[in-house]
């Protein structure tokens, strides 16, 4: 959709178009005003992670020419007019040939394919083939649509940031993920302290519907009284049922009602904010709801990835300029898969699988096609980055994207060899003015994980030591800063 | 277990042997593992822990269709996560259920509906009766107290018919729906092997026999506890094998047997596999499945031999076999070298990259879900030879020789070939072919990893015929069949009693039906390991 599509909305307004759930985006001059208060310096405010699995074709990717003077190559040329906004982590480069084993480079052996390790700098569970059994023994497919990764622990560096930002924001994170799971490896990214991963919003109607609610009648107190009729309820089942159980189920047990909380709290202020709008924010414009096809022959061949991916562009950008959160991820595919499906984009005239491309075997037309796809996931994140160009930040100078850093990452260098070093991992935005962009950096082997302190830290959250033995760091990495 | 990923692998079908796979598979290096051999005891019954269990999408799903009925699988996307996403999810669906099964009152409630105001007997008839089928229990006295304090309040909210609403709202996102739960005795030791009381066995046994909730029969032998009875237990299953309900158990082990949870998404370059394929191919498989248990005594003999499939008129046009009419049924593929559900279509095509075959993903299925082989990923770090793209003039099989030819790929993929060329005759999209790039199709090969399929074929239809009467492939449906029942790998040596125990029986009678019912009477389905209340 275009940004010019918004349309300011009034109370009025909203109880007109959309009913209750539209109050929940009036009103947030709250949350403004105390994320303001927390920010001094230059800090970032917002954060952005994109993940991309499977590689990228390295011949293709990496920019010519020197640290701040540099010519972006075909598959970054979307980025072409943020160039000041771009820090490119790159492996030193022989010529126009990467030297092997630099750049961010994983220290330790983590499994092929796999996401969990991203952004948690931990290896993740054993566990193939059809069973993996979670921490807390619960058991489950790994290769089912609903596959999960529990990790021994967690978290992730996004969750472990929202929770130090999220403060009165009514999402302590927003995940999106297109063609999310499936495949032969766990492909989740988000993780909360106990290692449960968090699901992605997948779909257009899911996504809208947990961001703005489902309701379309005119407020009414029955939602809300039915709500705290069955919260109250499902919480005396689960005060009955916990003593009488295993401590290992009381464990399962303690977490599912953590989760139960959350999602009830943020309905409740959802349901009250309905019936007693808070003052309305005039700054804060609904997106028009960009049509995504759900139709079964577009979702099977993939071809729903081309509205729904910019869909999702749009839901972060609404949701940074209401102040609905100020963590996102984006999730392009899922990583491996035995090529049976996973990320295809039918628009570009082929039905390959990612993965499938990405094991190129050095053959000229996997490997165009391989850095086709990558381009266009790359035009994705740029358009991410005109959407938070085009709104003025709250603070009256500059824009929300001045305020935003995106990491656009992946678990592997070159797809083809499950390569662990030369990860095509870029830092975006203006992020705040906390790290020193338009730059191009050539790295000795560096581990990943200090890049993910760097993020925290932009964010002004503190994190000495990040990611289990092996995979951990104890400082961000140096040289990033402004 | 089926994966091989680190479980224990029983060796031989009635030895007393395990051999414990070292390490695990996706950290482990090169190889086949299996050493350090460890001795089983199983003189005494056993079992692993039985710990809570989220319902599946599709148990879910029948749960609203037998108690309610309500079809057309409402909970869709639903998965194990219970984060607050999810959990929201998961209201959405309660919610919505509620006002279809209020709108359908008549169909399941126990009682007539007051037309106006309320009834305080129906309102009671309803939390004990359906609350319990929800539960697959008895009601406790705190359940139901509370169960009418919500009711009554949606009572008081508007009418009769809202407070069915909250209630059901409710039932559908209480543990005692989501969960199968099996609680610890008051009194139990740790350590000690108990029986599952007859509540849990018959929710259990519903859910892996008919992938629904147990009925009122299952319900009131669980009330006098019969399944301690093997004579009254045995007739239940039995009973249940009769019924229609058990073709959705039948199609739900398959489906995770053959990996099939993402078959709709599948994608192949071949000109007209479109969707429409895909969705017959998925119904006829499911249906080479079904259709065998329908008969009295299906044997596994039948499930690895045989050139029928179900075809409808989009799979007979696209396979090209003569017939007519929209309807599935059952037509010869004959002179294609076809053996069974392995051979049919939809596992060829499933089994392959987008423009050509997959010998190397053919063979590690062959080797993990039918022979219960270890076979371990490469180890990461290593750089894995470019995988060769389609060349014209070079058959897959020649491609993939020279790519695995290193004898350090060689360690693991003398097997995976081995294995995998077998099924040279079938393309990308599961069409028999004779010739690949112009040349004769090579299926010959040769298996050496100790088990009564090894050997020297000189086309894959040899190893595949051995399939049919192998026991060692016997053993290892046995061992997946138990690792379905109890929705865990039997990775526990507690659990390997009862799988080496099937294993035997089956390797004997290949009764598919028998092992459904084995299974259900096996100690690791019936007994749990006690852990104790709060230990």
């Amino acid at each position: 959709m275009k940004l010019s599509a918004h349309r300011k909305l009034t109370r009025r307004a909203l109880v007109k178009t959309l009913g209750s759930a539209a109050f929940l985006l009036p009103g947030l001059e709250l949350f403004e005003r105390s994320a303001r208060a927390q920010t001094t310096g230059k800090v970032s405010k917002f954060i952005v992670f994109c993940y991309t699995p499977d590689g990228v074709n390295q011949s293709q990717f990496w920019p010519t020419g020197t640290s701040t003077s540099f010519t972006l190559s075909p598959i970054l040329k979307p980025f072409e007019k943020y160039k000041d906004k771009i820090l490119i982590l790159g492996p030193q480069m022989n010529g126009t040939t990467l030297v092997a084993n630099t750049g961010l480079t994983y220290f330790a052996p983590t499994a092929q394919h796999q996401a969990p390790v991203t952004l948690t700098a931990r290896a993740g569970h054993t566990c193939s083939g059809q069973f993996c059994v979670g921490t807390l023994g619960i058991p489950y497919l790994s290769n089912q649509l609903t596959a999960v990764n529990r990790l021994d622990a967690g978290p992730s560096i996004d969750q472990l940031i929202a929770k130090n930002v999220t403060k009165d924001s009514p999402f302590s994170s927003l995940n999106f993920g297109l063609h999310p799971v499936g495949g032969d490896t766990p492909s989740q990214i988000n993780y909360l302290d106990d290692g449960t991963p968090l699901q992605r919003l997948s779909s257009a109607d899911e996504a809208w519907k947990h961001m703005f609610g489902s309701t379309t009648t005119m407020p009414s107190m029955t939602p809300l009284n039915k709500l705290n009729a069955v919260t109250n309820h499902l919480h005396a089942r689960f005060a009955e049922l916990r003593p009488a159980l295993s401590a290992a189920d009381q464990r399962t047990l303690d977490s599912h009602l953590t989760a139960m909380t959350v999602y009830e709290t943020r309905v409740q202020k959802r349901l009250r904010d309905a019936l007693n709008p808070p003052p309305t924010n005039t700054a804060c414009t609904m997106p028009t709801r960009a049509p995504v096809p759900t139709d079964q022959m577009s979702v099977s061949t993939g071809a729903d990835t081309q509205a729904l991916s910019p869909f999702f562009m749009d839901m972060i950008a609404t949701a940074f300029r209401c102040s609905l959160t100020k963590v996102a991820s984006v999730t392009f595919g899922y990583p491996g898969g035995g090529d049976a499906g996973g990320l295809r984009m039918p628009w570009l005239n082929f039905n390959d699988p990612l993965h499938f491309v990405s094991h190129h075997g050095n053959d000229s037309t996997k490997l165009t096609k391989y850095a086709q796809m990558t381009t266009w996931i790359a035009g994705q994140v740029a358009g991410l980055m005109d959407r938070l160009a085009a709104i003025p930040s709250a603070t009256g100078t500059g824009t929300i994207l001045d305020e935003t850093t995106i990491y656009w990452f992946n678990r592997h260098g070159d797809g083809n060899a499950h390569a662990n070093f030369a990860l095509p991992n870029i830092i975006l935005g203006g992020t705040g003015g906390y790290f020193k962009m338009g730059r191009w950096l050539q790295l000795p082997k560096t581990n990943p994980t200090s890049v993910l302190i760097s993020l925290a830290n932009a964010m002004g959250v503190s994190v000495s030591t990040f990611g289990e033995t092996g995979l951990a760091a104890s400082s961000p990495m140096a040289g990033l800063t402004a | 277990m089926v994966s091989g990923s680190g479980g224990q692998v029983v060796s031989g079908s009635a030895g007393q042997v395990v051999s414990g796979a070292a390490g695990a598979a996706n950290t482990g290096g090169p190889g086949t593992g299996g050493s350090s051999p460890t001795t089983l005891d199983c003189s005494q019954p056993r079992a692993s822990t039985a710990r809570l269990r989220v319902l599946t999408e599709s148990q879910y799903n029948n749960s609203l269709l037998d108690i309610f009925q309500i079809s057309g699988g409402p909970a869709k996307g639903l998965g194990p996560s219970l984060d607050d996403v999810s959990l929201e999810q998961r209201a959405d669906i309660a919610a919505s259920v509620a006002t279809q099964a209020v709108a359908n009152l008549a169909k399941w409630a126990p009682c007539t509906p007051p037309a106006t105001g309320s009834s305080a007997t129906c309102e009671q008839q309803i939390i004990d009766r359906i609350g319990a089928k929800v539960y697959r229990r008895p009601l406790s006295t705190m359940e139901r107290t509370d169960l009418k304090t919500l009711f009554d309040a949606g009572i008081k909210e508007k009418d009769f018919n809202t407070g069915v609403d909250w209630f059901l709202t409710a039932l559908f996102q209480s543990p005692g729906f989501v969960y199968e739960v099996i609680r610890p005795a008051p009194s139990e030791s740790p350590g000690e092997v108990r029986p599952l009381d007859g509540y849990e066995y018959a929710s259990r046994l519903a859910y892996f026999v008919w992938d629904g909730p147990p009925d009122d029969m299952l319900t009131s032998a669980a009330a006098t506890n019969d399944f301690a009875d093997a004579t009254k237990r045995n007739a239940q299953i039995a009973r249940m094998l009769q019924d229609a309900r058990f073709s959705r158990g039948v199609a739900q082990f398959y489906t995770r047997w053959l990996n099939l949870n993402a078959f709709g998404e599948l994608a192949r370059n071949a000109t007209g596999f479109d969707h429409n394929v895909v969705n017959a191919l998925s119904t006829s498989l499911l249906m080479s499945a079904t259709q065998l248990y329908s008969s009295a005594n299906p044997n596994i003999k039948d499930l690895f031999s045989g050139d029928r499939y179900y075809l409808n008129d989009v799979l007979r046009s696209f396979y090209g076999v003569s017939g007519t009419g929209t309807a599935f049924t059952a037509v010869s593929m004959a002179g294609e070298s076809r053996r069974g559900i392995l051979t049919h279509p939809a596992i060829m095509a499933l089994l392959a990259r987008p423009d050509q075959s997959y010998p190397i993903g053919r063979g590690i299925f062959l080797l993990r879900n039918v022979l219960c082989q270890l076979v371990r990923p490469p180890p990461d770090g290593v750089t894995i030879p470019p995988f060769p793209p389609v060349k014209t003039g070079v058959p897959t099989r020649e491609a993939v020789e020279m790519l695995t030819a290193a004898p350090f790929c060689q360690d693991c993929h003398a097997m995976i070939n081995g294995a995998g060329f077998a099924f040279e005759s079938f393309d990308e999209v599961g069409r028999f072919r004779s010739t690949d790039q112009g040349k004769p199709v090579n299926t010959s090969g040769s298996l050496a990893i100790g088990k009564d399929t090894d050997g020297s074929f000189a086309a894959g239809d040899g190893l595949l015929a051995k399939l049919a009467d192998s026991k060692d492939v016997r053993a290892c449906f046995a061992e997946a069949y138990l690792d379905f029942a109890l929705s865990k790998p039997v990775t526990d040596p507690a659990d390997a009693c009862s799988s080496q125990s099937l294993g035997t029986t089956f390797g004997a009678s290949g009764d598919l039906k028998q092992l459904v019912s084995s299974v259900a009477g096996s100690d690791a389905f019936r007994l749990r390991l006690a852990e104790g209340v709060g230990q």
